[in-house]
């Protein structure tokens, strides 16, 4: 971290120039997204966590248990209570009343409220598991892989 | 158990930290209660409900609950009734009582000698919804509406009169009247005659989800009862199951419950105060108010990470422990809360032409008594009962605190009570902050480190089977921040509860507003509402 700071000294360099404006680029892009938001259908969703395509839930349906309107469903696909084996997640969001209890529960920290656009027309409001993955480093690797194209 | 009974054995009432049940012959009701009512002074009558025990032909149990606030002691009469039975209505002893029983036939199909018609429900159900052996297929209709029939004219009203006014619609559509709400009112010109509150738009069998729910999860629902004071629902909920398994509390959480509560008693005095006074025409305190609203919220924000509804309440304990900078943003916060309401103050406290609009329809202490009115609104007409005094509970009997007192019972005593307790509940916030104790925030038996393998399949036992209450039968009750909010529970040894009551402030007041409005304006009659600040889902669960 100290080395970072070191080229902040130097105003003048070409690298420091092109640095600062990198991060200038960054805050005023996060802006723009944040007006994007309000304009979109968000909504507080109770994503899924996973890294590189594995899924962080281990299906022990302590979610379903405790939700006060009962809209999570989960299946599993073996018994080996592990990360990525879970079968299919399914929620109804028109009776999600957002209370933050599922993401409370957790012991793998797999749920979470994230602010995300969501379809909720479709499928009468049920959100399938394909929905509500939220992978971080997969979608850098979509992106790449479609510029390589 | 029979009056003579109750002349022999009166000794044993005298107890001033229990609740006494006694059972009384459904033929003696009238003559028990009268005589509780002249000669031992239980005036007011808090909560009347039943209870389906689903066992042979004495099923059903009806449950008078009453209060003698002079000496604050609290009774609870049983009767048995038998399914085809018909009970004497209580109506005449007191005023609230017809509001209850109406209820209590809508939907458990107990007869009264009264003619009650079904106000919840209409036609939309056939039988009875809180019966244990109701089934919900085939017997919703989803074209059903609710019955209104026209009252009678007034007796002293000439036959013009009859001509001229006329009944219609009126529905208030603004912030504080939370959920969907419809009057009829009676009206000339400008002037209303008269006005009926028509129950049933908002009505979601809350009680009757309660029973399919563990203790667990019923908490987040109970906090969507009132949005404004959605934390001290929660922490009553919370303090009733913890009452009932017998769980022990720590010093540091029993603090932090307590400075919750007290910032839900601000929040939601100052928010339906402030939108009182917009309402009235001060549109200058729009954006202060609003400022106010998102400063607290962020207080709570800091705290838990939830947005949207406040929430910490957990049973055995609190959510989590403060922050390091939590109690320096507190304080902050407190002093934003004392310069907005010095805002108010000059606003309104002195305005004339504003004071002379308010003086109408005071409510009389003996009135807001016989129509079980409680908490704030309860002082404003003189009476001098708090919970937190009375019965104090957690640590309220150490600090010092002052119970401000109106006269006259009218809109400008609402207002001038409200403003003074919240200065109150800062008194109170500022001396826990000066000593908060050290400790654990949760129950042994209840904190399990997430992160630990051992902890992780205790974790795992004890949500998936959740709490097992003891049979036992308990009411519970807490100074809401509009009255006194009370839980009886009824559990039969499972993780759910078999009955769950909640005692409601506004469910008597609503109707009691029939008997206050006598030809008043339009502008006037929305002072009134918005000095009550009801919630509609509060009143009909």
């Amino acid at each position: 971290m100290i080395l970072h700071k070191k080229l902040y000294h130097k105003y003048f360099l070409p690298e420091s120039i092109v640095k600062k404006i990198g991060y200038t680029y960054k805050s005023l892009y996060s802006i723009f997204r944040k007006r994007l938001y309000l304009q979109e259908n968000h909504f507080n969703v109770p994503m899924l966590n996973a890294k590189n395509g594995l899924i962080a839930c281990n299906a022990c349906n302590l979610c379903a248990k405790v939700c006060p309107s009962s809209c999570i469903e989960v299946e599993q696909k073996d018994d080996s209570r592990k990360a990525g084996s879970v079968k299919a997640f399914n929620i109804q969001f028109n009776s999600c009343i957002q209370c933050y209890k599922c993401e409370e529960v957790c012991p793998e920290n797999a749920i979470e409220l994230r602010f995300e656009e969501v379809d909720v027309y479709k499928n009468k409001g049920t959100l399938t598991i394909d929905d509500l993955i939220f992978d971080p480093f997969k979608k850098d690797e979509s992106e790449a892989s479609s510029k390589n194209d | 158990m029979s009056v003579v009974d109750i002349e022999k054995n009166f000794n044993v009432f005298f107890n001033k930290n229990q609740t006494i049940k006694i059972a009384v012959d459904s033929k003696n009701v009238i003559e028990v209660l009268e005589k509780l009512k002249n000669e031992y002074n239980f005036i007011q009558l808090i909560d009347l409900f039943c209870v389906d025990d689903n066992n042979g032909s004495e099923r059903f149990r009806v449950i008078y609950r009453l209060l003698n606030l002079e000496n604050h002691y609290r009774l609870e009469v049983q009767i048995k009734v038998q399914t085809d039975e018909t009970l004497p209505s209580v109506k005449n002893v007191f005023k609230n009582a017809a509001v209850y029983e109406n209820e209590v036939f809508d939907l458990y199909g107990v007869n009264f000698k009264e003619k009650y018609y079904r106000f919840f429900t209409g036609n939309k159900i056939n039988g009875f919804p809180m019966r244990k052996d109701f089934e919900v297929k085939n017997n919703i209709n989803s074209s059903g509406r609710i019955d209104w029939q026209e009252p009678e004219p007034q007796r002293h009203t000439t036959v013009f009169d009859r001509e001229t006014r006329s009944w219609g619609d009126w529905s208030v559509q603004n912030s504080e009247f939370k959920g969907s709400s419809l009057f009829k009112i009676e009206s000339e010109g400008e002037i209303v005659y008269r006005l009926r509150f028509i129950p049933g738009h908002a009505h979601k069998g809350l009680e009757k989800i309660l029973e399919n729910s563990t203790y667990h999860q019923s908490i987040s629902l109970i906090e969507r009862l009132n949005l404004n004071s959605s934390l001290s629902n929660s922490l009553a909920w919370v303090k009733a199951v913890e009452e009932l398994c017998e769980i022990e509390l720590s010093d540091r959480s029993i603090a932090l419950r307590m400075i919750f509560s007290e910032i839900s008693r601000i929040y939601s005095h100052l928010c339906s105060l402030s939108d009182f006074c917009i309402s009235a025409g001060l549109t200058s305190l729009i954006a202060p108010r609003r400022e106010l609203k998102k400063t607290i919220e962020e207080l709570v924000f800091a705290f838990n990470n939830h947005r949207g509804v406040m929430s910490v309440a957990q049973i055995g304990g609190f959510l989590n422990d403060i922050g390091p900078q939590w109690i320096t943003q507190c304080l902050e916060v407190l002093k934003e809360v004392l310069n907005f309401q010095n805002l108010l103050e000059q606003a309104c406290t002195r305005d004339s032409e504003w004071m002379s609009r308010i003086d109408t329809s005071k409510v009389d202490s003996n009135f807001a008594i016989q129509w079980g009115y409680t908490g704030a609104i309860l002082r404003s007409c003189g009476v001098s009962y708090d919970i937190r005094k009375v019965r104090p509970y957690y640590f309220y009997s150490d600090l010092d605190f002052d119970v401000p007192l109106g006269i006259n019972g009218g809109i400008y005593d609402r207002y001038l009570v409200k403003m003074e307790e919240v200065r109150q509940s800062v008194r109170i916030i500022s001396q826990i902050l000066d000593n908060i104790p050290n400790g654990p925030i949760m129950n042994k038996d209840y904190s399990f480190n997430k992160n630990d393998y051992a902890d992780k399949m205790d974790f795992y036992n004890f949500i998936n089977n959740g709490i097992q209450a003891p049979r036992r039968e308990i009411y519970s009750f807490v100074e809401g921040d509009n009255g006194e909010l009370g839980f009886s529970i009824f559990s039969n040894g499972s993780d759910r509860p078999s009955r769950v009551k909640i005692r409601s402030p506004y469910f008597p007041i609503v109707y009691s507003l029939e008997y206050l409005v006598d030809s008043i304006t339009f502008n006037q009659l929305d002072d009134l509402l918005q000095s009550f600040a009801f919630s509609t889902s509060e009143i009909e669960r």
